[in-house]
């Protein structure tokens, strides 16, 4: 199969064709269900076109001939603007998948078990599907330039509106099972336990889920490139939006391959440099409250800022004299610049550049940041930093008047008891929650701004940091939480006093 | 009889289980394998692979004729599998048997498609 070339050629052919291959299968993933990006979409089959003349050069005919297949493919997906089929999806997703064990194939294993003209046949059959199906929607339309309509999202990237609309719906199935009793609310029980814990998984993913998984090829790349590195995920157990875990995804794919490849010097160098022959690779991930901190850090050979200053004065965007006296967090930022990023810096950079226009890009459709913090020969650490809608908050919580039945108020609001003769009003009767006749021998007053209620109560206040498991809308009255392991009828006391005025008018 | 541990599945909308019988280790689907069910799937096949050889079964059937949805993700995971088994000595390999439903579409080019992976091997019965 590959004739008289070198094995390390072909050692080196498999280990970036298995690198191209991530990078074609991380920008398809992005491209078919984000929004359009035409550059992200030329540089996928720029890398498929590299990846088949690399074949045909070493002599992977294989290779080669899969490549073609795929790139018809994706010709297609890039003039419909990756608005495709689950089924297209999915014969991509496996042509990509096909390639890899090709590449993979150990030398001297039989091909014997490999269908290459069979897997061929259904590449062409799906293509021929999606171009039939292209001109049965432009006959309807009339149209023959009207793109596809978009893919109806899947069931785990519902929208805010809908996951509040979902949360509602549940709410009222615990309220329910608060006026009920017995057999019946032992069912209500179960259904409230089983769409709130859906929920929870709907509005979010276990990173270490997500970017865990290149733990094992950044490994792999590293021995085949002959550097020794310790990789370490340390992700607890954060969990984020499918969104952000998407562009988290993205960030560790780019980030982690560029420091192995090009960060992380060989043994030899490293021991040369006074360092350990053996180099540390660490991606890190805290949450706090409305923030998600992600980490990689290196301790290779840090950036050239010499490297920077020479690309920048000859790409035209620094003088030679602002270059000379640029601060070293301007020349850093230089690396996020679109283009900045190309194969011919690499070397001189580190590599920092591949992909972090892309990374910079992913982070700030989030409304987060990314920043480099470098040594030169010591190691660089990229952070990205990212707003987490807090699943956490503040409350008031106090017992209600029903003995088991706790309830909150966000911490906006000043709880404190009430000693005076005022009329009261009980929140569970505003929520038509039957109410216990002997207890609520408490008031208290909810005031925010000028806005005061009185409501019966079953114990005072206490400061709670709670969690939301199943959101709502800030137009609904009421939210179930957790605190502490126990739920709490969350008030949104504007909403709930504003409906009962209504009601009563 | 023989101790199977391979834990039963049921995560997001995909439930799954597993039963050994007749020298042949059976895996049964059912709902729909999307985003959410991925890890628990790497897992069941990742228990399969490490059961099949412990027990020396020569075949798994996985009936998928329950499953009304596999999203590319998942397929991945099914990919990672046969390629492990591939990877194995010759007398260690087992064969693998998909049980599909041909009403439904979805199922029948993504089988053939991943039956190409390992011709040998795979086997898609209706």
């Amino acid at each position: 199969l590959v004739g008289a070339v070198p094995e390390a050629i072909i050692a080196r052919f498999r280990s970036v064709g298995l690198e191209r291959l991530e990078q074609i299968e991380s920008i398809w993933l992005t491209i078919t269900q984000g929004p359009a990006n035409v550059e992200a979409g030329a540089e996928l089959l720029r890398l498929l076109h590299t990846l088949k003349g690399d074949a045909r050069i070493v002599g992977f005919v294989d290779v080669h001939f899969l490549c073609h297949k795929l790139e018809g493919l994706c010709a297609y997906a890039h003039r419909q603007g990756y608005r495709v089929t689950e089924d297209f999806d999915l014969i991509v997703t496996m042509g990509v998948r096909f390639l890899a064990m090709l590449l993979r194939k150990k030398a001297g294993r039989s091909l014997g078990g490999i269908d290459l003209p069979g897997f061929a046949r259904q590449i062409d059959e799906a293509l021929l599907d999606a171009q039939l199906a292209d001109h049965l929607v432009e006959d309807r339309r009339g149209s023959p330039t009207a793109p596809l309509p978009p893919r109806a999202p899947s069931i785990d990237r519902l929208s805010e509106a809908t996951l509040h609309r979902l949360g509602a719906a549940a709410t009222s199935v615990y309220l329910e099972r608060l006026c009920s009793e017995d057999r019946r609310a032992t069912r209500l029980a179960h259904a409230w336990n089983e769409l709130s814990s859906q929920l929870e998984s709907l509005a979010s993913v276990p990173l270490r889920g997500r970017v865990g998984r290149h733990a094992g090829a950044v490994t792999q790349l590293a021995r085949d490139l002959g550097r020794e590195v310790d990789v370490s995920f340390e992700l607890g157990d954060v969990r984020v939006s499918d969104e952000t875990a998407q562009a988290l995804d993205l960030v560790v794919l780019h980030c982690t391959r560029n420091a192995v490849d090009h960060g992380i010097e060989e043994p030899l160098a490293r021991t040369a440099a006074g360092k350990h022959p053996r180099a540390t690779l660490r991606v890190q991930a805290t949450r706090s409250r409305d923030r998600i901190e992600l980490s990689i850090s290196d301790d290779g050979r840090g950036v050239d800022r010499e490297a920077i200053r020479r690309r920048a004065v000859d790409r035209g965007l620094m003088s030679e004299a602002r270059a000379h006296g640029a601060a070293d967090d301007e020349l850093l930022t230089l690396l996020f610049a679109p283009d900045f990023s190309t194969r011919e810096i690499v070397g001189a950079v580190s590599g920092r550049g591949v992909g972090l226009d892309a990374v910079k890009t992913a982070v700030g459709e989030l409304g987060g940041d990314v920043r480099i913090v470098s040594e030169r020969g010591a190691g660089t650490t990229i952070v990205v930093d990212v707003p987490h809608r807090g699943s956490q908050v503040e409350a008031q919580v106090f017992e209600s008047s029903r003995k088991g039945i706790l309830l909150g108020v966000p911490a906006d609001w000043t709880v404190v008891r009430h000693h005076g003769p005022e009329p009261w009003v009980d929140p569970l009767e505003l929520l038509d929650v039957p109410t216990a006749h002997d207890a609520g021998a408490l008031v208290l007053s909810l005031r925010r701004g000028n806005e005061v209620h009185l409501v019966r109560a079953g114990g005072a206040p206490r400061s709670r940091t709670v969690e939301r498991r199943c959101p709502t809308d800030e137009s609904e009255p009421v939210e179930i939480v957790s605190a502490q392991g126990s739920d709490v009828l969350l008030l949104r006391p504007e909403v709930l006093f504003a409906l009962e005025a209504a009601a009563g008018s | 009889m023989t101790d199977l541990r391979i834990d039963s599945v049921a995560v997001a909308e995909l439930s799954a289980d597993a039963t050994l019988a007749d020298d042949a280790i059976r895996v049964r689907m059912r709902g729909t394998a999307d985003i959410p069910a991925r890890a628990a799937l790497d897992q069941l096949l990742a228990q399969l692979h490490a059961e099949t050889r412990r027990l020396a079964v020569k075949t798994v059937i996985v009936d998928l004729t329950q499953l009304e949805f596999m999203n590319s993700s998942c397929f991945k995971s099914f990919v990672t599998w046969i390629e492990l088994v591939q990877n194995l000595e010759p007398q260690d390999q087992y064969r693998i048997q998909f049980l599909s439903d041909p009403n439904m579409h979805w199922q029948r080019r993504s089988l053939r498609a991943l039956s190409c992976f390992a011709a040998d091997l795979i086997t898609v019965e209706s």
